[in-house]
C-alpha cells in the first residue's frame, strides 16, 4: 500500500472546489437546508485541512484553491448532492490508499455520506432514495 | 459507472481480493511444532461488526424497509468476508436489542470508525469504512424523519 500524492492532490482539488461551491450556493438552497449548508461547508474546510497534511506528509506541496470555479447552473440541491457524490467516491478510494490515512479518509467518507442522505432526503422526502446500500449492491 | 455499480465493482474487487489472499500457513522454519496456526487479527472485527449489523437491522419496524435492506447487504458482506477467511459465521438474527434505536445508528459509525485504524487488510478497512458511512445515513434519516 502506498501514498499516492496525485490521489490526495486531486481529492484537495476537488475539496476546494467544495468549500467555494458551498459559500455560492449556500444562500440559493431551500430555508430548511442553510443549516445543512453550514455545516457541510465546515466539514469540507476540515476534510481540506487533512488532505493539506496528508499531501505535505507524502512529501509533495499542497495546492492551494483556485481563484474562482465554474458554478454548474440548476437546483442548487442538485448541484450540491453532484459535489457530494463525487466525493463519496473519492474518499472511498482513498481510505484503501494509505493506513495513516486510512481513518481520515473513512470519516470523511461518513460525513459526505451524510451530506448525501441529506440533500436526498431533502428532494424526495423519502427514505429509500435518501440511503446508499454501502458497500453498494 | 453509477454510484452503485461503482461500489458494488469496489466490493467484489474487495471481497475477490480477500478469497485470493487465502493461503495456506507457511511450513515452519524449525523443527519445532507450531501449537496455533496464526489468527486473523480482522476475524474479531469482522465478526463485531456482523452482530452490530443485526442489531441495527433488529432495531428498526418493518416499514422501514430502505434501512433494513441496507443493512442486512451490509450483514452479507460482512459474512462473505468471514467466510472467505474461513470464519466461523454467527449465525440467526440478533436476539440482543439495540439499548436506544435513535443513537444506536451514531454509536455503531463511530466504533466503526475507531475500527478502521485496527484493520490489518485494507480491504476490511474499506468494509469498516463503508459501514460507518451507512451508519451515519441511517442516523440522518432517523433524525430527518423525526422533524417531518
Amino acid at each position: 500500500m502506498t501514498r499516492q500524492p496525485d490521489a490526495l492532490a486531486a481529492l484537495l482539488a476537488e475539496e476546494h472546489a467544495a468549500i467555494h461551491l458551498y459559500g455560492v450556493l449556500g444562500p440559493r438552497l431551500p430555508e430548511g437546508l442553510r443549516e445543512y449548508a453550514r455545516l457541510a461547508y465546515d466539514d469540507h474546510r476540515r476534510h481540506r485541512d487533512l488532505l493539506v497534511e496528508l499531501v505535505r506528509q507524502a512529501g509533495a506541496t499542497p495546492a492551494p484553491p483556485l481563484l474562482s470555479y465554474a458554478v454548474p447552473q440548476g437546483d442548487p440541491r442538485a448541484v450540491a448532492e453532484a459535489i457530494e457524490d463525487s466525493l463519496a467516491i473519492r474518499w472511498h478510494a482513498a481510505v484503501r490508499l494509505d493506513a495513516a490515512a486510512r481513518q481520515g479518509a473513512a470519516a470523511a467518507l461518513a460525513d459526505e455520506a451524510a451530506h448525501l442522505a441529506t440533500l436526498r432526503y431533502a428532494r424526495r422526502r423519502n427514505a429509500a432514495d435518501a440511503v446508499s446500500a454501502f458497500p453498494g449492491r | 459507472m453509477d454510484r452503485r455499480a461503482f461500489l458494488g465493482a469496489a466490493l467484489g474487487a474487495a471481497v475477490a481480493a480477500c478469497t485470493a489472499e487465502r493461503r495456506p500457513s507457511p511450513a515452519p522454519t524449525s523443527a519445532a511444532p507450531s501449537p496455533m496456526p496464526t489468527a486473523d487479527p480482522d476475524v474479531a472485527l469482522l465478526t463485531a461488526w456482523l452482530v452490530s449489523e443485526r442489531r441495527l437491522l433488529a432495531s428498526l419496524p418493518p416499514a422501514a424497509a430502505p434501512l433494513r435492506n441496507a443493512h442486512a447487504t451490509r450483514a452479507a458482506a460482512v459474512a462473505e468476508h468471514l467466510a472467505a477467511r474461513g470464519a466461523p459465521v454467527p449465525s440467526g438474527p440478533s436476539t440482543s436489542p439495540v439499548r436506544d434505536a435513535a443513537t444506536a445508528p451514531r454509536d455503531a459509525s463511530s466504533r466503526y470508525l475507531a475500527d478502521v485504524a485496527r484493520a490489518a487488510s485494507a480491504d476490511v478497512a474499506v468494509l469498516g469504512a463503508e459501514l460507518a458511512a451507512g451508519a451515519r445515513q441511517h442516523a440522518v434519516v432517523l433524525a430527518l424523519a423525526a422533524r417531518r
